[in-house]
């Protein structure tokens, strides 16, 4: 009997609303932390041996609001009842929370693709793979001593 | 473009690839347009269990890179990077480890290459669910073969 009702299923999802569905999730976090921090001026070691005389020494300290790592996003995932394969899709933005930058939002994890029984293809703004290899070993990630003043990514 | 294998047991493989959408390199004639589908390439493995925590990954790509003087000129250059990461949980405790191999190999005749390698260990002892006692160190060697 279920193939009788496979048509009506991409019938159902162009006419209900989208409450009517699984709804989209929207998520985000505000990560403000209060940072004392004595390191070179451009956090990354490589500009920062640009700009110095001789006599300088490369660190600056400081105290600061900073908003680490704060966004907003809304991601899904919509079987699509064909082959097993759903659609996918993330758009998260990163919000500026603490009003440094001149750029309000900035472009994170974003995506749209397909899950399939052999994986998952998607295209967009992704972090690479060098970067995602840190897995959570990054105890200070996205804090003033990220790994990412001394590595690439 | 991204693949992301489904989980193979614990592991799980991912495949990355992206144009270079026309990005202009160098200073002319030493100059390059990246106008291929697959200027940047990456593959990676990773495994994770309760206990274990291992990834290498491995990118090819391409940035800039600026010759001193006598040359002073910016040439394309050929990077790889090659990243490894283990990390363990005993009980409260994770340990991690990182290793990272940085090669910028200039596209200019007689240029030297750049060899970089960065390191990092760190650790986390859970005192309570909500409260961890972090410490970290991480540290990077460069070495340029050759005359620059």
């Amino acid at each position: 009997m279920n193939t009788v009702h496979r048509g009506l299923i991409p019938a159902l999802l162009v006419f209900l609303p989208a409450s009517a569905l699984a709804a989209p999730q929207f998520y985000g976090r505000i990560d403000i932390a209060l940072e004392g921090t004595d390191d070179y001026p451009s956090r990354t070691l490589a500009s920062a041996l640009d700009d110095m005389d001789e006599g300088d020494s490369p660190l600056r300290d400081g105290w600061f609001v900073e908003a680490y790592n704060s966004y907003l996003g809304v991601r899904d995932e919509v079987p699509l009842d064909v082959g097993g394969l759903s659609l996918i899709y993330q758009l998260e933005a990163g919000y500026d929370v603490d009003g440094d930058s001149s750029d309000t939002f900035t472009t994170r994890n974003s995506y749209i693709g397909l899950a399939t029984p052999w994986g998952r293809v998607f295209a967009g703004r992704y972090d690479s793979l060098v970067k995602q290899a840190e897995g959570k070993l990054d105890q200070f990630n996205n804090t003033g001593a990220d790994m990412q003043t001394v590595f690439t990514s | 473009m991204n693949w992301v294998s489904p989980n193979l047991g614990n592991l799980v493989l991912k495949a990355q690839l992206a144009p270079g959408e026309q990005d202009e390199l160098g200073t002319p004639p030493y100059d390059e347009t990246k106008d291929g589908l697959a200027d940047i390439y990456a593959l990676s493995a990773t495994w994770n269990s309760d206990a274990l925590y291992a990834a290498l990954a491995y990118e090819h790509g391409y940035t800039e890179r600026a010759l001193p003087a006598p040359v002073s000129l910016n040439v394309p250059a050929d990077r790889d990077v090659l990243r490894g990461a283990l990390g363990m949980r005993v009980g409260n405790l994770s340990l991690g480890a990182i290793v990272e191999e940085l090669r910028l190999d200039p596209d200019y005749p007689g240029a030297s290459r750049l060899d970089g390698t960065s390191y990092l260990l760190s650790a986390g002892l859970a005192m309570s669910p909500r409260l961890t006692l972090k410490a970290q160190g991480a540290a990077s060697t460069v070495t340029i073969w050759g005359t620059p």
